[in-house]
């Protein structure tokens, strides 16, 4: 910290001091009655109005969620120890809300927008950004169409993501789903350097601290919190900031939706906001459903993900979107994006339970993560059969689109194939040549952790593989051609990764490639 | 743990009957008289609430305390609510019985805390002052609370009118909490 002048400090005070308002306003107060587990019930409170905010004296903020014939039923945003029956509350008059802006970038804030990462306060302009407000109406949407690089092969080829969709990732524990979200943001880097950044944020809901800790962590060494959001409700926090966290990951989306600009949000995990959702629903005396979960816990998540949304690129009619803050209006351009990636844990595998049937119907495609194949060693564990991207195929760039077209049909054709193999005996030539170029699309669609690849890396490897060109090279060596081939596509015809990228086919390019790559095949056989 | 719909319940009967038989303002003095006498006296409030005391007894005590001193009525009534074992909520429903009668007779009972002790003119002027500003006439309660260090809070139902130093202060430490200036500083 610099220096302080010390009357630096006192004009200050004396400013502060001279706007000080010291006339005084009629308030509608209310009484509590009870207060525990994280909620309170108020007497009075007559006007209040569903979900503003109220205060308690001691400066504790709470929603209030139930308003009933003689109480209201608040949940609490902070600490409910110093609270008392008979306390006085007050009512604000205002929604919960949280501050905005560009200062954000690379910090780490609680549910209310406060900075936990001991760097300082959030500097710059802050607008206010309403935590639940409604999704932008079909006038202001355009259909998805720019890809979403995730970087990694088996998602960007056969299950595409395009900006501003809703992609579920679900599996059970450990099976990798935080990491292939992770791996996404990281790849962003490449638009972050090229000046296109596309904003992201990770909303940890439940989570150890240590957890959230060490994601900040892969981020910066990776050089990805330059440009992104980390909204952090761990376990310990009150069961409301849990379930409020996605929505305040939300409200940070939209600013750089609303402001023209593409946003990536990973919501880890939404079973554990059911959860805390479930907590606050029946402590507040609501009746139970399926699994105990409240009647509303379909419109918690559908309302949360329907806030996602591609928005038309044209600035005159994004200025009319619908429910805009006052605070940004005069900022909101055409154009923007904002990219749901949501996180569902199954228990054993099983999807037919509630909630993950629930945000399976609710986005627009699943990857399903399968904990079979990631102790087989097949690490994305995507199981590509039942893994589908409903509207992400319009996203693809020309080129990935031509190269993977029967990959995933070839997957499929070689698991089926793949249990007569298990029997040893002897098989027909064609099916011996689905089943050898399946078990080399396994091993290109294997990759590392933490490593992201370009697009047009991608696009070659995938030609490669859907063309059967990778036939003589052994299963086992397929990875290491792999890095090989790509390290010298990049030093030799960087100019056909160029045309790749820019999503043509150039056929002498092809020729190039394949050329390069029979060269280098002897190395491995 | 107090019950508001309760309350409003067995109070709401009880003005019924007696606003028929023309005991308003009897039971009125009753229930003024039961929230002295809780106010007053833990060990009422106590027996009140014991689950050990049998009702036989509960009403043998209710009876030797108010006798002489109760309408009929009001005697009537805490028997009642003895035997629906509902006699821990009296106090509550004294005060919603007031409240309610307030309604009928529309009168609005406002609250004023402050420091000091107030004498009767100035208390007066205030009323004077409050009545003007509300159709209802004015019953003013007063009450002293040396935490204001100046000034007052009116209160009235479920509004509250806040003009004493101490929340001055606490809002002046609020926006001194939210420094506006610090990150520019830093």
């Amino acid at each position: 910290m610099v220096d302080i002048k010390p009357d630096e400090i006192s004009a200050i005070l004396r400013q502060q001091l001279s706007n000080f308002n010291a006339s005084a306003d009629l308030e509608e107060v209310g009484t509590v009655l009870s207060v525990g587990d994280g909620i309170a019930r108020i007497y009075g409170l007559g006007n209040v109005g569903y979900g503003e905010l109220v205060e308690f004296g001691n400066g504790v903020k709470a929603i209030a969620l139930n308003l009933e014939e003689d109480n209201v039923g608040v949940v609490l945003m902070g600490e409910s120890q110093n609270i008392k029956e008979g306390d006085k509350v007050r009512r604000t008059g205002k929604i919960a809300s949280i501050n905005v802006g560009e200062g954000l970038v690379g910090r780490v804030v609680n549910t209310l927008g406060e900075p936990i990462d001991g760097k300082g306060p959030i500097t710059g302009q802050l607008y206010e950004m309403p935590l639940e407000r409604k999704a932008p109406g079909v006038l202001f949407r355009e259909p998805v169409k720019e890809p979403l690089q995730t970087g990694i092969k088996a998602i960007d080829a056969m299950i595409p993501i395009g900006r501003g969709q809703r992609e579920l990732v679900i599996g059970d524990r450990q099976t990798g789903k935080t990491a292939i979200c992770i791996d996404t943001i990281i790849n962003q880097k490449e638009f972050y350097d090229a000046g296109k950044p596309v904003f992201c944020i990770y909303v940890a809901v439940g989570q150890k601290a240590s957890t959230v800790a060490g994601v900040m962590k892969t981020l910066q060494e990776a050089g990805a919190m330059a440009y992104t959001v980390i909204v952090a409700a761990s376990a310990s926090e009150p069961a409301p900031l849990q379930f409020y966290a996605p929505f305040a990951g939300a409200a940070i989306g939209e600013f750089f939706r609303d402001s023209g600009r593409p946003a990536l949000i990973v919501y880890d995990d939404l079973s554990k906001q059911a959860v805390a959702y479930r907590e606050v629903s029946l402590l507040l005396k609501r009746p139970p459903g399926r699994e105990a979960y409240p009647g509303d816990v379909f419109y918690l998540h559908s309302r949360l993900l329907e806030r996602a949304a591609k928005i038309i690129n044209n600035d005159e009619i994004a200025k009319n979107m619908n429910d805009l803050p006052e605070s940004i209006k005069h900022l909101v351009k055409g154009g923007g994006s904002l990219t749901a990636l949501p996180i569902i844990e199954t228990q054993a595998s099983d999807v037919s339970a509630y909630i993950p049937t629930n945000v399976i119907s609710i986005t627009d495609g699943q990857i399903f993560l399968e904990g079979n194949l990631f102790n087989a060693g097949v690490r994305p564990a995507i199981n590509v059969g039942i893994s589908v991207s409903r509207v992400g195929g319009n996203a693809q760039i020309k080129s990935m689109k031509k190269v993977s077209g029967t990959l995933k049909l070839d997957q499929a054709q070689y698991r089926e194939m793949e249990a007569f193999s298990k029997f040893g005996g002897d098989l027909d030539a064609a099916t011996k040549a689905v089943i050898d170029k399946g078990a080399r699309n396994v091993e290109i669609l294997k990759q590392a952790q933490f490593s992201p690849l370009p697009v047009e890396k991608q696009v070659a490897m995938i030609y490669l593989g859907t063309n059967g060109l990778l036939r003589d090279v052994p299963v086992k060596q397929v990875r290491a051609f792999e890095e090989a081939f790509l390290n010298e596509m990049q030093v030799r015809l960087a100019d056909v990764l160029n045309e790749f990228k820019k999503g043509n086919l150039p056929e002498d390019g092809i020729k190039k490639m394949i050329t390069l790559a029979n060269e280098l095949k002897p190395r491995f056989i | 743990m107090q019950n508001p719909r309760l309350a409003s319940r067995y109070a709401k009967s009880l003005i019924d009957l007696v606003q028929e038989k023309g005991q308003l303002e009897a039971v009125q003095s009753d229930m003024l008289f039961l929230q002295q006498l809780v106010k007053s006296n833990r060990d009422v409030v106590s027996l009140l609430k014991s689950p050990i005391i049998k009702a036989d007894k509960k009403q043998k005590i209710m009876a030797a305390i108010m006798e002489g001193r109760i309408s009929a009525t009001t005697l009537a009534f805490i028997n009642l609510l003895i035997n629906k074992a509902r006699e821990a909520f009296l106090p509550e429903i004294a005060v919603e019985y007031t409240r309610q009668y307030n309604i009928i007779k529309n009168i609005s009972v406002v609250k004023i805390t402050t420091a000091v002790a107030l004498d009767n003119a100035t208390l007066e002027t205030i009323r004077q002052k409050v009545a003007s500003e509300i159709p209802q006439q004015v019953q003013l309660e007063p009450a002293v609370n040396a935490d204001l260090i100046g000034g007052f809070v009116l209160e009235t139902n479920d509004n509250l009118f806040d003009a004493s130093v101490a929340r001055d202060l606490h809002d002046i430490k609020k926006q001194f909490s939210q420094n506006i200036y610090v990150s520019s500083i830093r």
